[in-house]
């Protein structure tokens, strides 16, 4: 028998998956020959027993928040709601392989270099948002050395876009003659881990998500969502548990695309 | 009567004397006749009536008589006699016609060819001097050795021979005057021997049959400025956009000046360095690094500027050809998570079109993300046949525990390095190496440090990666042609975060970086470290975070661009194409033989030798000639051909190898010019005229001067008349005295034993 794995799929399909998993280990495979090793089948079976069941320790992964200057105005800033990126870094360490590191990092634009320990930062806030020049520059050098950046607006008064619109502007700055553009629904990004056909959308206003293409092998190098997905990580109730669930997901997938892009 | 019997009348036995043709050591003659008496006596005492009395020694005797005298027969008598013979005394003189005899060395600006002409017929009257002593032939010598009439010898203006073969030279002209009462052979040359034959020793042997051998040398001792490109170590095969480097080995001789050697593609001068000088050496490498650019067979030219006063400039410049390919290295990762290493390294490859990533990835439970052009390709795991994994050139195992692979397709990865020739890279993590559990499967035998057992934990400490010196010289680390520089820069490189404790590298293998601090036991962990199993090549790197190179340095630095690419691509340099093609010299010389050689493996990779391999080498004007190739039997699968350019440009060889029902072909070239290695050096070489003098037992000038040698003649014509003798042999084989003595006695036996009632 071999299992055939697609690059992604959905939470039934695995949940259904793994019930057959679970029944052939209780005895309905028994008839049939033990899976090879080094075969999907083998590994799927071999995780549902025995040491194939730990989890792999492997290269550490953080999830940094990036510190940067909020308008005054703006109620919320750059350090809101640090429980959601608790609640993702759990769901990422119990849904997939990555080695993903409990501890909170703070990182910012003034020191580069301690920045560039974490290839990959997430930024979010609520307002609109202007980076300095040395900092306009440091972003540049960080994206071009190989880092990523996820931004999500945290949507303030649950209506706006004023992040997601300053982002976008701000990343003009960073590279001038290379706009960022609206990712497409069959983007890889969408379902390299969990199949999702779009954007999931929590509150604020629901525009594309904007990415910033590489010129040369168009891989992702920064990405920008409006519709709250960090709210959505941090499962408040008045939102819809159901994107909220995907907002999980989506929040895994962008970590799974920077990881092997 | 007597001469009826004996062949030839009594006198000539008495001028002559008797001997053998056939000579016999005189014990080994005394051996068989005591075999023959023995033989007959042995024969007698076998029979059922041995004779008795007197009987039973005449007749042994009678029948080794007739034994004895059938054996002195066959070993041919003669009759010798020795004549004198003062006017057949020969003199050979042989001129060098190569093209080092035009070097203009000569006081009055006169080539050294127009003074050896001199000597012969001018002034030296060589020519004159020796006919009075006996005849003289004339030789010109060169790659071979040729008769040569007065009247050609005169008409020749520019020796063009492109070799000076005194050796063969020799050889051929003791064959020609085989027979004849060689006195004396003079060479006018200037000793640029360029073959590694040796002409002293064939001059020894025209000594040992009487003759002398003697040398007029042309051209100066030493001391003339010249600059030379001895030989140029360079890749036959290079990467487009990758960095080639090249060696120049100088030879200078008394040019005291610094000398820079230039590189151009084309006549776009492309790289100029100084060549380094040592006092009292008078070869030194210059190494030339650049970028390949263009594509296909390229030619480079290294030139040395000419030198002051330096005369000969054919010998400043050499062409070389370097294959510019652009093709893909396909290379197959496994890696047990996403972490950040598996993201840099894609995104390297994904940069530089040489290479084309295949990836198996483990992201969780039941999840793989897999990445190749092929939608089925990989989707049931890591390849299970030869055939499938054949399709890569290497695989990289990062991070990936040993439990993961089967025995078989351990065993399929054992064959795809030793037998394929593919390269295999194990990576740092904490399911690598023994934390992987590799201690026990033959994946160990094939890297290139010894998996020492359990119990070495993951550190997952910061250090700055120390580039051992055999690692500043290779081609994986090489940041710049300078060994110095490249430690010194890669001293500078961020330090790395965490790797697996290797203490023992194997024999063979190359430890490129260690860690900076010593281990327990004082010995240095090996971060890098490489070697070459079977047909293929391994390395182990044993750091977990490369891609803090990327990120913490200037977005302008490519150095971990540059070693991802240089490692690859050395990894994949062993892996073998099912046909391969090459010739042993890129640049050859017209009709200098080319050795055309076809590697030919089945789909399974293994050596073919059953194949049907032809050439078909296209010249710049469109003709075509075939060659076929044939398996030389020492070797598996190997197939070769001669083949000699008949004229000067570029050869494009395109071979095609029947291998059961697959037709595989490949391309080669090859360049061709006029060359000569005449010009390798340009002083005379006094000493071996010497050494030939010396054991052909006659003189040597070094001035270019006749005077010594005639002298010699003309003593020696003294003594001529016991240097000629004529030794003239009769045959007495079939002398009728031989026969009737047989006949007799054997006769004799056979009356004596029918009289005795033995017959």
């Amino acid at each position: 028998m071999k299992t055939v794995v697609a690059q992604a799929s959905s939470l039934p399909l695995r949940f259904f998956a793994s019930l057959l998993v679970f029944a052939a280990a209780a005895g309905l495979a028994a008839e049939k020959p033990a899976p090879e090793k080094g075969t999907v089948e083998n590994y799927v079976q071999q995780s549902k027993t025995g040491s194939g069941d730990e989890r792999v320790k492997t290269g550490q992964f953080f999830f940094p928040r990036l510190q940067f200057k909020c308008r005054e105005e703006v109620p919320d800033k750059w350090d809101i709601h640090p429980v959601g990126d608790q609640k993702l870094r759990e769901s990422i360490k119990r849904l997939t392989n990555i080695n993903i590191l409990a501890e909170p990092v703070v990182v910012n634009l003034d020191k580069l270099d301690e920045m560039c320990e974490f290839p990959y930062v997430f930024m979010t806030s609520e307002g609109d948002f202007n980076l300095p020049d040395k900092h306009v520059e440091n972003l540049r050098e960080y994206l071009t050395r190989g880092g990523f950046l996820y931004a999500d607006d945290c949507v303030l008064y649950q209506t706006g876009d004023n992040f997601y619109r300053a982002f976008v502007r701000e990343m003009k700055r960073v590279f001038p003659d290379n706009p960022m553009r609206p990712i497409p629904n069959d983007h890889e990004i969408f379902k390299i881990f969990f199949k999702l056909n779009r954007i999931p959308f929590l509150q604020g206003k629901n525009d594309p998500p904007m990415g910033l293409f590489d010129k040369k092998t168009g891989r992702l190098l920064a990405m920008v969502t409006s519709g709250d997905l960090h709210c959505g990580w941090v499962g408040f109730g008045n939102l819809n548990k159901d994107e909220c669930r995907r907002s999980i997901e989506m929040g895994v997938n962008i970590v799974v695309y920077c990881l092997t892009h | 009567m007597f001469e009826w019997l004996f062949k030839y009348p009594l006198h000539a036995y008495r001028e002559g004397e008797l001997g053998l043709a056939h000579s016999l050591r005189p014990e080994l003659l005394l051996l068989a006749l005591a075999l023959a008496a023995g033989g007959a006596w042995w024969i007698y005492r076998r029979e059922s009536r041995p004779p008795q009395g007197w009987r039973r020694y005449l007749l042994p005797a009678l029948r080794a008589l007739g034994l004895a005298l059938v054996v002195l027969a066959l070993l041919g008598p003669v009759l010798r006699f020795t004549k004198k013979d003062e006017q057949r005394a020969i003199y050979a003189v042989g001129v060098d016609v190569s093209t080092s005899m035009n070097v203009k060395d000569g006081a009055s600006g006169t080539t050294r060819f127009e003074r050896a002409k001199t000597v012969l017929g001018g002034d030296g009257k060589l020519l004159e001097q020796l006919a009075e002593h006996g005849e003289v032939r004339l030789f010109t010598v060169g790659s071979q050795c040729r008769p040569a009439s007065h009247e050609q010898f005169a008409a020749l203006k520019t020796p063009a021979d492109s070799q000076t073969c005194l050796a063969q030279g020799l050889k051929e002209l003791s064959q020609m005057l085989r027979g004849l009462p060689v006195e004396g052979v003079v060479l006018l040359t200037d000793g640029i021997e360029t073959t590694s034959s040796d002409p002293a020793a064939m001059a020894r042997m025209l000594a040992a049959r009487g003759g002398h051998v003697h040398c007029i040398g042309f051209g100066e001792k030493q001391g003339l400025p010249d600059l030379q490109i001895v030989d140029i170590r360079a890749p036959r095969v290079a990467e487009r956009d990758s960095l080639v480097s090249m060696s120049v080995q100088v030879r200078r001789s008394n040019v005291q000046e610094p000398v820079r050697v230039r590189l151009y593609h084309e006549t776009e001068l492309i790289k100029e360095e100084e060549v380094p000088f040592e006092p009292g050496a008078n070869l030194s490498d210059a190494r030339l690094s650049f970028i390949a650019e263009g594509e296909g067979p390229t030619k480079f030219k290294v030139e040395l500027p000419a030198a002051q006063g330096e005369q000969v400039l054919d010998n400043n410049a050499r062409l070389v050809e370097i294959d510019v390919k652009e093709t893909r290295v396909e290379v197959l990762v496994v890696e047990g998570s996403p972490r950040h290493e598996y993201a840099f390294v894609r995104r390297t490859m994904a940069d530089n079109k040489h290479f084309k990533l295949v990836t198996l990835l483990r992201l969780g439970k039941g999840h793989y993300y897999k990445r190749a052009d092929d939608d089925s390709f990989l989707t049931e795991g890591f390849p299970e046949t030869a055939e499938q994994l054949g399709r890569f050139k290497a695989i990289i195992l990062s991070d990936i525990e040993s439990s993961y692979f089967t025995p078989e397709q351990l065993k399929l990865i054992v064959d795809f390095v030793k037998v394929r020739g593919g390269g295999l890279l194990m990576l740092g993590g904490e399911n690598s190496f023994n934390l992987g559990g590799y201690q026990s499967t033959p994946i160990a035998d094939l890297l290139p440090v010894h998996l020492t057992g359990a119990g070495e934990a993951f550190e997952d400490e910061k250090f700055v990666m120390q580039v051992t010196r055999e690692g500043a010289d290779d081609e994986i680390l090489r940041l710049s042609g300078n060994a110095d520089e490249n430690i010194a820069q890669w001293n500078l490189m961020p330090p790395l975060k965490g790797y697996n404790p290797l203490y023992a590298a194997k024999p063979g293998a190359a430890v490129l970086a260690k860690h900076p601090k010593p281990g327990p036991d004082g010995r240095q962990s090996v971060v890098l470290a490489v070697q070459e199993v079977g047909a293929g090549r391994t390395g182990v790197f044993a750091a977990a975070n490369s891609w803090r190179w990327a990120m913490l340095r200037p977005a302008s630095d490519d150095t971990y661009r540059r070693f991802w690419s240089q490692t690859i691509r050395w990894l994949a340099a062993g892996s073998k194409e099912l046909l391969s093609v090459s010739v042993d010299t890129r640049v050859a010389g017209v009709g200098q033989p080319v050795t055309l050689t076809a590697n030919v493996l089945d789909k399974r990779h293994r050596p073919y030798n059953e194949a049907k391999v032809v050439a078909h080498i296209k010249d710049g004007f469109g003709n075509t000639d075939e060659l076929k190739l044939t398996w030389i039997l020492r070797e598996e699968g190997v197939y070769q051909a001669l083949y000699r350019p008949p004229h000067a440009g570029d050869y494009t060889i395109a071979v095609e190898a029947q291998v059961e029902s697959t037709t595989l072909d490949a391309l080669t070239s090859l360049a061709t010019i006029e060359t000569s290695p005449e010009l390798n050096r340009i002083d005379m070489d006094s000493a071996l005229l010497t050494r030939i003098a010396n054991e052909g037992k006659g003189v040597v000038d070094l001035e270019g001067r006749a005077d010594k040698v005639l002298e010699f003649v003309r003593e020696n014509a003294k003594n001529r008349s016991r240097m000629l003798d004529l030794v003239e042999e009769k045959e007495l084989r079939d002398a009728p005295i031989l026969l009737l003595l047989v006949c007799a006695a054997w006769f004799a036996e056979w009356i004596i034993r029918r009289r005795s009632g033995l017959a």
